[in-house]
Parts: structure tokens; C-alpha cells; sequence
């Protein structure tokens, strides 16, 4: 079963818009790093933490 | 009109090159009507990111189709991530989606049905009765009249198969090549003895 939330869905978004057009990061790249993150997720975290990293991660990259 | 485009016949918003295009298509009524794009039918769910998720929007890009075609695939169950707006719609929930309505649209034939075009769906040959035309020797086509609407019925099958196909129905071969008028003279074309004149 795919275990996703809804709120790192967005942040995710986020993050990979600015990977495309601010690090000019190419498609294949942002694909890459989709598919190592959907595999971070898998991990059974709690919710609450597995949110906490990842926003962590894409602030830290792109902040607001 | 775009004229500055080369190379490729076709763009990508489906103008053709001028020289390619037909007396219809540079004079009349039609003349200045951009030809719309090729309406997609069946979306290819192969081409969707399943660690990507999508708006409404990004997937018209991809398809080519119109907004209100995923917004009425979300009414028909296509679920959506959260009910926050701009909807957004997970990549591995979309594959699914496309590929569970393109696998329910499909219907296999059995090992003696035949696919009738004119009543879209596998029929059993009429009368049991089917005929066989190699066009090479391990294929060849198997055409039958279909028991609905008596119209011609094509399927291509392996020799090898032929066999078990002959258990359920009768298969006929054509007995000569098919010519348009038979000849009893031979042909003048023949190997000679060496040395020897006509």
C-alpha cells in the first residue's frame, strides 16, 4: 500500500520546482531525487517526523 | 502561417509547412484555421511520473486533452491528494487510474474468436467454418463471416496453431494459387539444353 502525506506532497513540490528552475537541476536529476525521496518515505517513520525532515531538507535548500 | 519553420513537417501546435500543405488548406474558408491537435483517446499511462505529482493543468500538458477530461476523471474516482486547492493528484494514483480503464476497455479473444470490427467485439465463426490464407509459411490470415452481422472477419494466426484450431473449427485452404486467368500453354521461359536454339 502507498503510504503518502498529503502536506510533504506539496512541500515536495515546492522543492522541485526549485531544483528545476533555480539550480537549473535537469529533468532526469529531479526524477532522480522524486524517487530517492518517495524510498525515504517508505521508511515507517512517524508522520509527524518523516514531515519534520523533509520540510527540514527543502527550507534549508529553498527558503521562503 | 509559420514560415520560419524547416526541417521538421509538422510542429508542435500541428502547423505543416507550406509546402506541404494542400490547395484546400492555403485558399478557401479554411485557409487561416489552425488545425486542432489530435484528440487523444486512450492517454498512454506509461508516459506519467509515478514519484511526480500533478495539477490539473500539468496533466493537459501531457496529454494534450482539455481540463474539464480530469476533471470528469476525478469525478469518475481518479483520487485526488488532499481537498486543498490547486488539486493536485499523485503520478502512481494517475498510472493507475489510466491503466485500469484502458485494461477494462480491452476483451481478448479466445483461441477460436475472431475480433468482428462492425459489432466491436470477439465473435465464434459462423457455421464453424473458417478459411485459412498463408502468406508465409509459419502465417498466415483466418477469415470467417461473423455470426451477427455477416460481415468478413480477419485474424492472424500461426501455422503452427492451425492444429488445435481444427479441433473446434473447420479450416479450408485454398486449393491453387489464385491467378487471374488460368493458361495451358507453358511458359516460353524454360531452361535450354546448352548449344541449342529456339
Amino acid at each position: 500500500m502507498t503510504i503518502h502525506n498529503p502536506v510533504n506532497e506539496r512541500i515536495k513540490r515546492r522543492y522541485f520546482a526549485y531544483l528545476k528552475e533555480a539550480q537549473r537541476n535537469s529533468e532526469a536529476t529531479v526524477d532522480a531525487v522524486a524517487k530517492a525521496l518517495d524510498r525515504f518515505e517508505v521508511i515507517p517513520n512517524t508522520e509527524s517526523s518523516r514531515r519534520f525532515i523533509l520540510s527540514r531538507r527543502c527550507f534549508q535548500a529553498a527558503p521562503r | 502561417m509559420n514560415t520560419k519553420q524547416t526541417g521538421a513537417t509538422r510542429g508542435r501546435d500541428g502547423d505543416l509547412d507550406d509546402k506541404f500543405k494542400t490547395p484546400s488548406m492555403t485558399k478557401g474558408p479554411w485557409a487561416n484555421v489552425a488545425p486542432r491537435p489530435m484528440r487523444k483517446h486512450h492517454p498512454n499511462h506509461r508516459r506519467v511520473k509515478i514519484h511526480r505529482s500533478y495539477t490539473v493543468e500539468e496533466i493537459t500538458r501531457l496529454f494534450g486533452n482539455h481540463k474539464n477530461t480530469v476533471r470528469a476523471w476525478i469525478k469518475a474516482g481518479l483520487p485526488t491528494s488532499d481537498e486543498k486547492r490547486p488539486i493536485l493528484i499523485l503520478g502512481s494514483d494517475l498510472a493507475a487510474f489510466l491503466r485500469d480503464r484502458r485494461a477494462s476497455k480491452k476483451q481478448p479473444c479466445g483461441p477460436c474468436e475472431i475480433y468482428c470490427v462492425r459489432c466491436r467485439a470477439p465473435q465464434f465463426p459462423a457455421a464453424d467454418m473458417a478459411e485459412y490464407q498463408p502468406i508465409t509459411e509459419q502465417l498466415g490470415n483466418l477469415m470467417a463471416i461473423c455470426p451477427a452481422c455477416t460481415s468478413m472477419m480477419y485474424r492472424r494466426v500461426n501455422s503452427a496453431q492451425l492444429g488445435q484450431l481444427r479441433r473446434k473449427i473447420e479450416i479450408t485452404f485454398p486449393q491453387a494459387l489464385q491467378r487471374v486467368s488460368e493458361s495451358s500453354q507453358s511458359s516460353v521461359n524454360s531452361d535450354l539444353k546448352e548449344g541449342t536454339r529456339p
